[in-house]
């Protein structure tokens, strides 16, 4: 019996106590889970202080060295990587009631400091770079994506009409035959609606791809308007946001329900063949 | 008759077989003769002229960055006629004529490398050597020192310090008018009015509320809302004397909603009703955390749990389980991807921005308010840029107008 055999014994067993969990809470599972709490703690203590005070305070102040070299404290003077290391000193006041207001200066600058530091990037990021990326011609360009583009809108076409007719119209409830004439009379128009879009996008008279680009933008942007009553136009808008919101979504959610399949295969598969061998 | 089709026809296959074989050979043999041919004809390697150096190297500080990058351009060299050169290797030194190291590489073809490994404020010299197949590198003269110095101010980023300033001017101007008094206007976000039943809700249970802000650091604008949050949450448990459980997985997030919980109650009038112990730090692991929490939930059965902040992979876990023990769960996040998994599996979810609406929702507070205010008039602006930026590239694209004048408006480095 070799020491890998025991140590993935051992990580398969963890992995069982906590499976069980999906049974109900159970005295195997609170081990697992207390030993994996208190495991990551000690764990990352050690890693914070390797990561980051040891390289930003301790060997600096100390002229210590590092990978051979000598720590400069960022190029300047190694008392000024005293500053942030005092600042994370007063945080233990809180432990003495009579000075405990003084922990509230590092926490204060700390926030502080992040807010205003984040302000610049943020505004470039997700606001300037996207708002150029955002702004497409809607006509005159080859669209890359016309085909799935104008597939979908087909379809759309075909789905409300479809669903106006039926339920709106009330047409199935005059019978099969109306209602699969229905059915026919909006496929027709989807199929036709897909024809004309991919017509008009082979010439480059549209790019229905960033017509919808900016339509799903700007409602989107509508329905997070809050210091306005979402009715008449922007109430309209912010509809047709959260239908662009809750498609997106829809994706998202499919696309990482799979990641998380594979997590779970990833497991099974330990289970079965670095534990059991039987794969 | 038969036997006679039958014999030519397997002479036709065999024939036809060998013309195959020989055509196919011929393929590869042709090539490879023409290759040899090609290689006795060549000219060896280390019979050609040396290539000839690139020249004018220039140096120059880097502008608009932030130090440590020099702009290195030179003159390509006579070698790329004959396609000869493989690189363009650029070296370093503080001093013109010795110690000079490897600094990095540039295609053929390409006649700048920006260095960005230069000693700050120091002449640092260069010197870029073209190099052949053989290896053999055939050096510039030393440029001129240049000097790499962090630039005050960045010119490229003009546009962002445009929109920051019409930001905090739009917040400033809004907070000031809800300090004197105007009235402004919020939209129900249904999650929230949610919060007050919630904790109604947990007071007649008897049972405790659980608030999780998520796994990210205080540098995270979610995490910044979500303390916010817990603020106003705290006081509303502190008035129904219903107990707040905060486990953290931050410790400096942990320090920052203790003082934050311990004001609430105190504003309240109830100091005496904190208890310090229920904003607690688990682990920083994530499934650590998660695995931490889940106990909380199945032992304690909160009647309400709250998730706001920055969530990853762990929120359909947290979520289930608070499912599962039959408690109210009202989530936010700007997390794109974790907002589906909220959305299936809570009462109700704050989805992006309202997220950061909600302290100025649930406080009422001018100062909120008024940022509010500010970041939809930011909002309005940006729609009609939009639009118009959208308008401009069309008529550009379809060749009403010339160019596309508004695009550089945007453009960022």
């Amino acid at each position: 019996m070799t020491l890998t055999f025991i140590w993935t014994t051992v990580g398969a067993l963890l992995t069982l106590c906590v499976y069980s969990f999906l049974y109900k809470d159970n005295p195997f599972y609170k081990f697992a889970e207390h030993l994996v709490v208190g495991v990551s703690a000690g764990y990352y203590l050690v890693i914070y202080y390797f990561n980051f005070i040891d390289p930003n305070v301790v060997r600096p102040v100390f002229q210590l060295e590092l990978g051979g070299e000598a720590v400069a404290f960022g190029g300047t003077e190694w008392w000024m990587a005293l500053i942030p290391g005092l600042l994370g000193l007063l945080l233990y006041t809180r432990f003495f009631p009579k000075i405990a207001w003084v922990g509230r200066w590092p926490l204060g600058i700390y926030v502080g400091g992040y807010a205003g530091l984040g302000i610049s990037p943020v505004m470039q990021a997700r606001v300037i770079d996207q708002m150029q990326a955002a702004s497409s011609p809607l006509a005159g360009v080859p669209d890359p994506f016309a085909a799935a583009t104008n597939a979908a809108l087909g379809f759309a076409i075909f789905v409300v009409l479809t669903y106006f007719l039926l339920v709106k119209r009330h047409i199935v409830a005059r019978g099969i035959a109306m209602s699969i004439g229905a059915v026919v009379l909006s496929a027709v128009a989807g199929y036709g609606g897909y024809v004309v879009l991919s017509a008009l996008s082979a010439q480059g008279v549209v790019s229905m791809t960033n017509i919808l680009l900016v339509v799903g933008l700007l409602g989107t942007l509508a329905y997070f308007f809050f210091s306005m009553r979402h009715a008449g136009l922007l109430g309209g808008l912010a509809r047709i946001g959260i239908i662009f919101l809750m498609v997106g979504f829809g994706a998202s959610f499919g696309y990482t329900v799979m990641s998380r399949i594979s997590l779970l295969i990833g497991r099974v598969s330990f289970l079965l063949t670095d534990w059991l061998h039987l794969i | 008759m038969r036997g006679h089709r039958g014999r030519s026809s397997t002479a036709r296959a065999v024939m036809g077989l060998v013309a195959g074989v020989v055509s196919v050979a011929a393929l590869f043999v042709c090539p490879a003769a023409a290759l040899a041919q090609e290689e006795t004809e060549a000219v060896p390697a280390d019979s050609l002229p040396p290539l000839g150096p690139p020249t004018a190297v220039t140096a120059t500080d880097t502008p608009n960055d932030r130090g440590y990058s020099i702009n290195v351009t030179w003159e390509l060299s006579d070698g790329e006629e004959t396609g000869r050169v493989t690189s363009y290797r650029v070296y370093r030194s503080a001093h013109p004529e010795t110690g000079f190291v490897f600094a990095g590489r540039a295609w053929p073809g390409n006649a700048e490398y920006r260095d960005g490994g230069a000693p700050e404020n120091a002449p640092t010299y260069y010197r870029v050597s073209a190099t052949d197949e053989t290896g053999a590198e055939s050096f510039s003269a030393t440029s001129e020192p240049a000097v790499a110095l962090p630039a005050w101010f960045n010119r490229d980023r003009v546009n962002v310090m445009i929109a920051v300033i019409i930001f905090v001017a739009a917040i400033i101007y809004f907070v000031t008018a809800a300090r004197r008094g105007k009235d402004l206007f919020i939209r129900r976000l249904a999650g929230l009015d949610e919060v007050d039943n919630a904790v109604g809700r947990a007071t007649e249970m008897g049972k405790p509320i659980l608030y999780i802000s998520g796994l990210s650091t205080v540098s995270d604008v979610a995490t910044i809302a979500a303390i916010n949050i817990l603020g106003e949450v705290a006081k509303k448990t502190a008035e129904y004397n219903t107990r707040l459980i905060v486990p953290c997985a931050d410790p400096i997030v942990m320090a920052v909603e203790q003082e934050v919980v311990k004001e609430a109650y105190a504003k309240v009038g109830r100091p005496e009703s904190y208890n310090e112990d229920d904003v607690f730090y688990l682990t920083r692991s994530q499934f650590a955390y998660v695995a931490g929490v889940n106990g909380i939930m199945v032992r304690q059965r909160p009647a309400t749990i709250l998730y706001m902040g920055m969530f990853y992979a762990e929120s359909l876990v947290l979520a289930e389980t608070g499912a599962s023990v039959g408690s109210i769960q009202i989530a936010g996040t700007d997390a794109v991807t974790q907002l589906p998994f909220f959305i299936t599996s809570c009462d109700y979810t704050l989805i992006g921005e309202e997220l950061y609406a909600a302290s100025a929702y649930l406080s009422r507070e001018p100062v909120l308010l008024g940022g509010l205010k500010g970041q939809d008039t930011l909002k309005m602006l940006i729609a009609i840029t939009i639009i118009i930026t959208t308008v401009v590239a069309t008529l550009a694209s379809v060749g009403v107008i010339q160019y596309d004048f508004m695009t550089p408006f945007l453009e960022t480095q």
